[in-house]
């Protein structure tokens, strides 16, 4: 087994009444692609601002390379190698496409303090990798959707991330378009990037994770291979009711 | 015996305050509009009074209904003619749009208005109260009176009229109030016109009690700026909070400091409040 | 910023700075005196634009900056200082206030961080009007400068045309810095640019900082040459105000913009109505109207946008401008 690369040991996060995250522990290992699914208000994007500091956890610790980042501030966590896209884009709307790609190549690495011209070169190595190469000079704000998500993906690639948290990369795409991004992901991974990606829809994530964690009220009810947790009935249940389950039971029954 | 006196002007003073300040916190909380011309609408509306006192006579209590439809005219078509074509654009555009106005108009007012100080004074303007031994002046009464009055009039207009939750829908979501079919063009005219109705019914009150000049605008709206910082945006209590404390520092601190600092207490005020509650003591979160 | 044709703004600028140079060997001290105010509001703008129009803050502090400076030299020019000295000690002083209030200031946004500022501008004036240092309301005198007046208004166009090409320089290598892709990133999109690695409070500071210094050594000049200073006259918030509108005119966020817009403002209002001064204030709040409703992104982008469309759609362009932000 390789090493952890991110963990999460009893992450909560409240607001006001609300326990969005409740006691959630996770592991994410290097180089795999980790999937973690839940429904609708679950706490999945709650779960990534923690991580990522934009919204720090309340309880808990997070630890990346052993190292705790939970109380770090959002910069300082992205420039030790934690980047992620925002399921509503959030690009810089006003720049270019290239431009957008730069603040990334130039902020986000401390490994190296980059120099503009550095930086662009990179961007333009991102865009190419993702695609967007024709549409550099264009301003972010009249992308389509999808090439907005492809410029986030580029974006946060610039940072030269270890570790890349994607939220709901296939929100509001359409079937050729979610193709496409899950080649992306495995392409990014061919990189040697470790990947944490959230999803609300069971296909494209067994299709995608080496494993999943599934989240429910906050909670995490299960973990493990994707063919093992779509199999768990409290998984079918939190997904699609109880009536659903009671039917699939019936039907087994009867075959 | 000091101390009940400076508590009683104070509270008299807060209550003023607060009545200043609703318009500023109305257009502020609904449009996110930093109105510069809030105490330019109550500067002419404190005018309106003047006039009508010196050339017609007619006591500056009747006049409140003219200055405030005069006014509620003004504020609709700047609303709708120039503001309301920026609306979208980023919020400081409209608080630049508004002190390019003010610069303009303020400079007319002193054309036609001259400079001088000016101030109502009805037969009645020396009468004061006496109570247990302290002296209530009763202009300011009847002007805290009126305004706390005129206040709730508006917040009930706001919370029980067709017209009044249709503003309250655009403050929430521009787009949905739209697609709800609100008129927002119109609904915001009439918003900022019931602004400056407001402020210009404070300038008419105002214009009794203390004395106005067309350069005192910018004086109400600091004070306005501090009010509605302090008691925080889009409710009542919010600004009538505000106006109190402002009315108790800048009195106690006048006592304690020396009248010279009076108007520094409230900027101090203000500047600690933005610090440890940018939302303001009463506010709630979500405005910018 | 992100403009290739660097050389060729090299090249303006060096031949700009060339002709303000000369200029004095030239004209009548009037026209210096005129050049030294377009000077003064140049760096105003300038300075508001780091943190108005790179970061997007809307600050009304230049006021209370340029004043700061003003008194500082005043205040040590009355204690035996060298002027320049008072100078440096007017930035410095600047800077350590605009640190100082910027941790707790710049967490605020939009309309309260203006607010916020503004009340700050409105605070020092009271301080000054009410201190035994600054002469209080009464005001305070400095000391004279000696020589005759050809000399003493070319020493004061000469020291402001220097405080002036200070601040544009250091706006130039911001913009072409990792720092001013920062302040970009931020004015864009503040949650994006954290993320994206942008350590936004600290830049923040930064930018404000450098929003100070400038103002503050104009204000410094300004005591000098003016040989009295009263609260009113220098913590007066139009200083503010023209910086902000200043910049607008010619163009935000960019280098050229905000001395494009000093420029044409002081000229054109100097030719159009210099003869009503009483009414100077009235026609720069039409101005302010009109460039808001129609040139919201300065001069600059409009004679981008003719240039690459023609003269003929001068009209067309300006209709959509009034039409992008409307309900």
């Amino acid at each position: 087994m390789s090493e952890t690369l991110l963990e999460g040991r009893g992450v909560t996060k409240r607001f006001g009444g609300l326990t969005a995250v409740s006691a959630v522990d996770f592991t994410v290992r290097k180089g795999e692609i980790l999937g973690v699914i839940g429904p609708n208000g679950a706490g999945k994007t709650t779960l990534l601002n923690c991580i990522t500091g934009l919204d720090p956890a309340n309880e808990g610790e997070i630890l990346f390379h052993g190292e705790r980042i939970e109380t770090m501030k959002p910069h300082s966590i992205t420039r030790m190698g934690v980047a992620r896209t925002f399921q509503i884009v959030q690009p810089f709307a006003g720049l270019a496409v290239r431009e957008n790609v730069v603040m990334g190549a130039l902020f986000g690495s401390q490994k190296s303090k980059k120099e503009v011209k550095r930086a662009q070169e990179l961007a333009d190595e991102m865009l190419a990798f993702v695609g967007l190469s024709d549409k550099s000079a264009q301003l972010a704000s009249q992308l389509t959707l999808a090439e907005r998500k492809r410029l986030e993906f580029a974006k946060s690639l610039a940072t030269e991330p270890e570790v890349l948290l994607l939220d709901e990369v296939n929100a509001g795409l359409n079937t050729t378009e979610i193709e496409n991004a899950i080649s992306l992901i495995h392409k990014v991974r061919e990189q040697g990037v470790t990947i944490l990606v959230i999803e609300h829809l069971m296909k494209v994530i067994t299709d995608l994770s080496d494993r999943v964690v599934v989240l429910h009220h906050g909670e995490k009810i299960a973990e493990g291979l994707p063919s093992e947790v779509t199999s768990d009935e409290q998984v079918i249940k939190a997904y699609l009711g109880e009536k659903y389950v009671a039917m699939m039971k019936k039907l087994a029954e009867e075959s | 015996m000091v101390y009940a006196q400076i508590l009683i002007n104070s509270i008299l003073l807060g209550g003023i305050y607060a009545c200043i300040a609703v318009g500023f916190s109305l257009v502020w909380g609904v449009m996110n509009i930093l109105n510069i011309m809030h105490g330019t609408f109550l500067m002419l509306g404190g005018y309106v009074t003047f006039w009508m006192f010196k050339l017609y006579g007619v006591d500056p209590f009747l006049s409140l209904p003219v200055s405030a439809v005069t006014m509620f005219c003004a504020g609709y078509v700047v609303q709708r003619g120039l503001i309301n074509k920026i609306v979208r654009a980023p919020m400081f555009m409209s608080l630049i749009l508004t002190f390019g106005l003010q610069l303009l108009v303020v400079r007319l007012a002193i054309y036609f208005f001259t400079g001088d100080f000016r101030s109502v004074q009805p037969s009645y303007a020396g009468f004061s109260i006496p109570l247990m031994g302290l002296s209530i002046p009763f202009v300011r009464v009847s002007i805290f009176v009126l305004g706390v009055v005129l206040t709730s009039i508006l917040f009930w207009f706001m919370g029980h009229t067709r017209t009044g939750r249709a503003i309250r829908a655009t403050r929430m979501d521009l787009d949905s109030a739209q697609l709800m079919g609100v008129d927002i063009g119109r609904i915001y005219a009439i918003t900022y016109g019931i602004g400056a109705a407001a402020a210009a019914t404070s300038g008419s009150l105002v214009s009794v009690g203390f004395a106005i000049s067309p350069v005192s605008d910018v004086e109400f709206l600091s004070k306005s700026f501090i009010i509605c910082t302090i008691g925080g945006l889009g409710n009542i209590t919010g600004a009538l909070a505000g106006g109190l404390i402002l009315g108790l520092a800048e009195n106690f601190g006048a006592l304690y400091l020396g009248p010279g600092l009076q108007n520094a207490i409230g900027y101090v005020l203000l500047i600690l409040v933005l610090f440890i509650k940018p939302s303001g003591l009463l506010g709630r979160k979500g405005f910018e | 910023m992100f403009k290739p044709w660097a050389h060729i703004q090299w090249f303006s600028m060096g031949a700009g700075v060339l002709a303000l140079i000369l200029l004095p060997s030239f004209v009548e001290n009037d026209e210096i005196r005129k050049w030294m105010d377009i000077l003064m509001v140049a760096i105003l703008a300038t300075s508001w634009n780091f943190i108005g129009g790179l970061t997007g803050y809307p600050s009304f502090a230049p006021a209370a900056f340029f004043g700061l400076g003003a008194y500082t030299t005043a205040i040590l020019m009355n204690a035996g200082f060298n002027f320049f000295i008072t100078l440096g000690i007017g930035a410095c002083l600047g800077a350590l206030v605009a640190l100082a209030l910027g941790v707790p200031i710049l967490r605020l946004r939009g309309h309260y961080f203006a607010i916020a500022t503004f009340g700050v501008a409105e605070f020092f004036r009271e301080l000054a009007d009410n201190l035994r240092i600054t002469g209080g309301g009464d005001g305070i005198n400095l000391p004279q400068i000696t020589g005759g007046p050809d000399y003493f208004t070319r020493f004061f166009y000469f020291s402001m045309l220097g405080v002036a090409v200070l601040a544009v320089l250091t706006q130039y290598f911001v913009t072409r810095h990792r720092l001013g892709y920062g302040l970009v990133a931020i004015r864009e999109n503040e949650d994006a640019a954290a993320m994206t690695g942008v350590d936004t409070t600290k830049y923040k500071i930064i930018a404000f900082v450098l929003s100070s210094i400038f103002p503050a050594m104009g204000g410094g000049v300004y005591a000098y040459r003016a040989a009295f200073l009263e609260p009113i006259d220098v913590f007066d918030v139009m200083f503010s105000i023209k910086a902000i509108v200043m910049s607008m005119l010619g163009g935000v966020g960019t280098v050229m913009g905000p001395l494009v817009g000093a420029v044409m403002m002081e000229y054109l209002s100097d030719y159009l109505w210099g003869a009503f001064t009483e009414f100077h204030s009235a026609f720069l709040g039409i101005i302010i109207v009109l460039v808001v409703l129609f040139i919201p992104r300065g001069l600059m982008t409009l004679s981008q946008e003719v240039k690459s469309r023609g003269w003929g759609s001068l009209g067309l362009i300006l209709k959509s401008n009034i039409q992008r932000f409307k309900v």
